[in-house]
């Protein structure tokens, strides 16, 4: 499948039904139970603030800021996401599905006080086209909080090196500077999917960053705690290398 | 393992990003630690070469770096890589002595890159360029040991703008 519009609708569509259950019944725990919080903690008081969640799946992230007082927006490019979202409630948010690139043409210029997106950018072909959208959404002030896999240990080739009892000894990385989509397929969850996912070194994220007019004003990588790790021993690799980098952006 | 002793060949990345020099006044925090002291807001350009993350303190030696700068100038420094200078580092190698890939392990009890961040908004800078040098294709010719900085970031550069 491509890593263009066309390809990435279909095959979040085909994970939708997985997916979504998979965030119902607690299997999805690296975002319930690690990276969700990190990225709502990093998002702060969202009380009264236009936000808009971009690339919303089946609309955790959506939740948790309207639980927060936030007047939600959200979209997302694959319909049967969105229709899992409008389904798990939250009847103030407004769900539309949307393609990323064209979000700077959908929405008023200058019109939302804080911009989330949660684990989605990397999933988008067109992430410069994306980033000058949102930088034209975003008011004069106005906060993008966004997460992705970590360029670091997202690349082409990864690997954890297990000893005889298949402990993880340590994580091997090659191909750091490819650029491209590499696909990854979701097991043990109801059923299988394969999604695809940009590589790109941190390089080129800050280059992308910086020329859509957008400063970096926070940066942070999120690892479990002991009291996580020790409930849910799976996530011990997480607080070894790091998996994931979320960004504080401003309007230059 | 790529060492810092072998890092020649990023020299020219760094000048790259230091741009024309001409008629600017240039500070080399490695080799005049003491002048940081004597002349605030005098210099146009600041520049550290894999010194900053041996320094005790490094935000203390980023803060210095930016009273020495004047408004609008930059600081260009080189440091280690934070994804591939972990504490646990191992190069897998092949019979002929290739690389075959890169073990880490251990991030967080390094400095990572959010802690260099905090550093570097600590100290009032904002990062305005970030880049991971490469060899160019004739320096693995030249030397072909070099040719695991092309699959692995061994170094990070960063240019810092103080805007305040």
């Amino acid at each position: 499948m491509g890593f263009d519009s066309d390809g990435v609708r279909t095959a979040w569509d085909f994970a939708a039904d997985a997916y979504a259950k998979g965030q119902a019944d607690g299997r999805d725990y690296y975002r319930l139970e690690f990276f969700g919080p990190a990225q709502i903690a990093m998002t702060g008081d969202v009380r009264g603030a236009a936000l808009l969640d971009v690339g919303c799946g089946s609309g955790y992230l959506s939740r948790a800021m309207a639980d927060g007082g936030a007047k939600v927006t959200a979209f997302d490019i694959s319909p049967r996401m969105i229709e899992h979202a409008r389904e798990a409630g939250g009847s103030s948010i407004t769900y539309e599905v949307l393609d990323a690139t064209e979000v700077g043409d959908h929405y008023p210029e200058a019109s939302f006080d804080v911009v989330t997106a949660c684990m989605s950018l990397q999933d988008m072909p067109d992430v410069p086209a994306v980033l000058r959208g949102v930088r034209r959404v975003m008011k004069p002030g106005g906060r993008f909080v966004a997460s992705i896999e970590h360029p670091c240990s997202s690349t082409p080739f990864r690997e954890w090196q297990r000893d005889a009892a298949r402990r993880k000894q340590w994580l091997c990385i090659d191909r750091y500077f490819e650029h491209g989509a590499m696909d990854y397929t979701w097991k043990r969850w109801s059923y299988e999917f394969t999604t695809a996912a940009l590589h790109v070194p941190l390089e080129t994220w800050v280059g992308w960053i910086r020329d859509a007019g957008l400063v970096i004003r926070d940066l942070r990588e999120p690892r479990p705690t002991i009291e996580t790790v020790r409930a849910r021993p799976d996530l011990e690799d997480a607080a070894r290398v790091p998996y994931f980098l979320m960004f504080e952006l401003r309007r230059r | 393992m790529m060492g810092e002793l072998d890092a020649a060949w990023a020299r020219p990345a760094q000048l790259a990003m230091l741009g024309d020099l001409a008629g600017k006044t240039v500070l080399d925090l490695d080799g005049s630690p003491a002048s940081l002291r004597s002349a605030p807001g005098s210099f146009d350009i600041v520049t550290s070469w894999l010194a900053l993350h041996r320094a005790p303190d490094p935000v203390s030696v980023l803060r210095r770096a930016h009273r020495a700068l004047r408004p609008g100038g930059r600081l260009i420094a080189m440091i280690p890589h934070p994804c591939t200078a972990m504490p646990f580092r191992q190069v897998q190698r092949d019979a002929g002595g290739r690389m075959q890939w890169l073990g880490v392990d251990r991030y967080f009890d390094g400095n990572p890159l959010e802690v260099w961040f905090a550093w570097i908004r600590d100290a009032g800078f904002e990062v305005t360029d970030l880049r991971e040098p490469v060899p160019t294709e004739e320096a693995v010719r030249a030397r072909p040991e070099l040719e695991e900085a092309t699959r692995v970031p061994y170094f990070l550069m960063f240019e810092l703008s103080r805007n305040t």
